[in-house]
C-alpha cells in the first residue's frame, strides 16, 4: 500500500524516478504478489464491529487499509496491479477507470478467458457496508460468467490518480464472509477456472503488453529512488502499519 | 453540460465557495462537474466544527463508487458548520451539489481573498 501510495505521489510531483538519473516517466505500472495472505479494507470502509482483529482465523493473515476506496479483499492467489497517472492524463477518474479496465480486459482475454465488462450504467453504487469487494461487481469492472474476475479501486493522491486491484488467479474469498457479517459466500471468477493451469509470467506479460498498447510511448523498468524508499518507509510507519489507520472506523 | 453558477467562486480542484447570509462565511462543496466525474457518492468524511485550515489544506475526503478524493479548503479559515446530513445520505452531493449538498461553512480569515479564486468563466475554461 505504501509503495503504491509513494508511486502515485511521485507521479503527482512530476514523475517517479527511474533510479538511474534519467528522465522521469509520467506514469507507472507496478505488478506484485503477496508474501502472506492479507486482507485489505477500503479507505473508508466501516470494519469496526464487522471484522474482529482477535479472530483465530486471522492469526496467519495480515491486515491493512488501502488508500483507495471500495470494500474488503483477501489478497492471496492473485496478481495485484497498480497504475499511477496524472489525474487528467486519461480524462479524469471515470475515464481512467474505463480505459484501464479495458486494458485489463484485453489482457485476460489474450490469455483465453471469456471475460467482459460489467455494464449497467443505471445501477446504483452499493454502500461501503455492503460486504466484501468480490461479492458483487460494480459497473465497469472485469467479470467472467457474471462474477468479478478483477476488482479495482482508485484514489486521487495530489495531482495523480492511483488505481490498483486484484486479478484473481485462484483466490477464494470465503474467509471474508466467514469472519465478517456477510452471509453470502459468493465467489469471484478466477483465471484458473477459466483457463486451467495459470503461468504467472504469462499473466504478467499479458498485463504489461496490454498496458503498453493502451498507453503507447516508451517503457522502462524502474527502481525506487532514495526519496521514494524514504517516503515508503515513513508511510508504513505513520499509516499503513498503524492500528489507528487500519481500524480507523 | 455541467452547471456552473456565475455567483460562486471555484478552485482548480473542483471545490466551490458560495456566500451565505453571514458576513465572511461561505459554504464549501464540490462542483456539479466534480460530482458527475465521481459518480454515485457513497461517503463524505468532514472535520469537526471549530477546526482551522490553511488554503488548500485537506479538510476531508469523498468516496464515490470506489474512487477516493481529498477535499481541499479553498481559502484559509475556520469551520463554523458541518453538513451532518451527508452522514446519512451522501448522495445529496450528487443531487444538489450547490444547495443541500454543501459540506462545510467556512469563516474566512481574509474575505478579500475570494477574488484570487476562479470565476465561473475561469472554472469553465479550466474543465474544458
Amino acid at each position: 500500500m505504501a509503495a503504491d501510495h509513494t508511486l502515485a505521489h511521485s507521479v503527482a510531483q512530476g514523475g517517479p524516478s527511474s533510479g538511474k538519473g534519467s528522465a522521469a516517466p509520467p506514469a507507472v505500472l507496478r505488478l506484485y504478489t503477496w508474501k502472506r495472505p492479507t486482507i485489505s479494507f477500503g479507505r473508508n470502509e466501516p470494519v469496526l464491529g464487522v471484522y474482529s482483529p482477535d479472530s483465530d482465523q486471522l492469526r496467519n493473515i495480515d491486515l491493512v487499509r488501502r488508500p483507495t476506496g471500495g470494500r474488503a479483499v483477501l489478497h492471496d492467489e492473485e496478481l495485484t496491479y497498480a497504475v499511477a497517472v496524472p489525474s487528467r492524463a486519461l480524462g479524469g477518474a471515470r475515464e481512467t477507470y474505463r480505459v484501464l479496465n479495458h486494458a485489463l480486459l484485453n489482457a485476460v482475454r489474450s490469455l483465453g478467458t471469456v471475460a467482459d465488462i460489467h455494464g449497467d450504467p443505471n445501477e446504483r453504487a452499493l454502500p461501503l457496508s455492503a460486504g466484501p469487494c468480490f461479492q458483487s461487481p460494480a459497473e465497469g469492472e472485469v467479470i467472467a460468467n457474471g462474477r468479478k474476475l478483477i476488482g479495482s479501486a482508485q484514489a486521487r493522491i495530489g495531482g495523480a490518480l492511483l488505481q490498483h486491484g486484484s486479478i484473481m488467479i485462484s483466490g477464494d474469498q470465503t474467509l471474508l464472509s466467514t469472519i465478517g457479517l456477510s452471509t453470502s459466500h459468493h465467489q469471484p471468477a478466477t483465471l484458473s477456472e477459466q483457463i486451467g493451469e495459470v503461468d504467472m509470467e504469462r499473466v504478467v506479460d499479458a498485463v504489461v503488453g496490454s498496458m503498453k498498447k493502451c498507453f503507447g510511448g516508451g517503457w522502462a523498468e524502474g527502481e525506487y529512488s532514495a526519496d521514494e524508499k524514504r517516503m515508503c518507509t515513513q508511510l508504513v510507519e505513520s499509516r499503513y502499519a498503524a492500528d489507528q489507520w487500519t481500524w480507523r472506523r | 453540460m455541467s452547471d456552473i453558477p456565475v455567483d460562486l467562486y471555484y478552485t482548480e480542484e473542483h471545490e466551490y465557495l458560495k456566500a451565505t447570509n453571514e458576513d465572511g462565511v461561505y459554504a464549501v462543496g464540490i462542483t456539479d462537474y466534480a460530482q458527475g466525474e465521481l459518480g454515485d457518492v457513497v461517503f463524505v468524511e468532514l472535520p469537526d466544527g471549530g477546526t482551522h485550515f490553511g488554503q488548500m489544506d485537506v479538510f476531508g475526503t469523498i468516496e464515490a463508487v470506489k474512487a477516493v478524493s481529498d477535499l481541499y479548503c479553498p481559502l484559509e479559515g475556520e469551520i463554523v458548520a458541518v453538513n451532518d446530513e451527508l452522514d446519512d445520505d451522501p448522495s445529496i452531493v450528487n443531487s444538489d451539489p450547490y444547495g443541500a449538498g454543501w459540506m462545510i461553512k467556512l469563516k474566512l480569515a481574509d474575505p478579500s481573498e475570494v477574488s484570487s479564486l476562479l470565476s465561473a468563466d475561469g472554472y469553465e475554461e479550466h474543465i474544458g
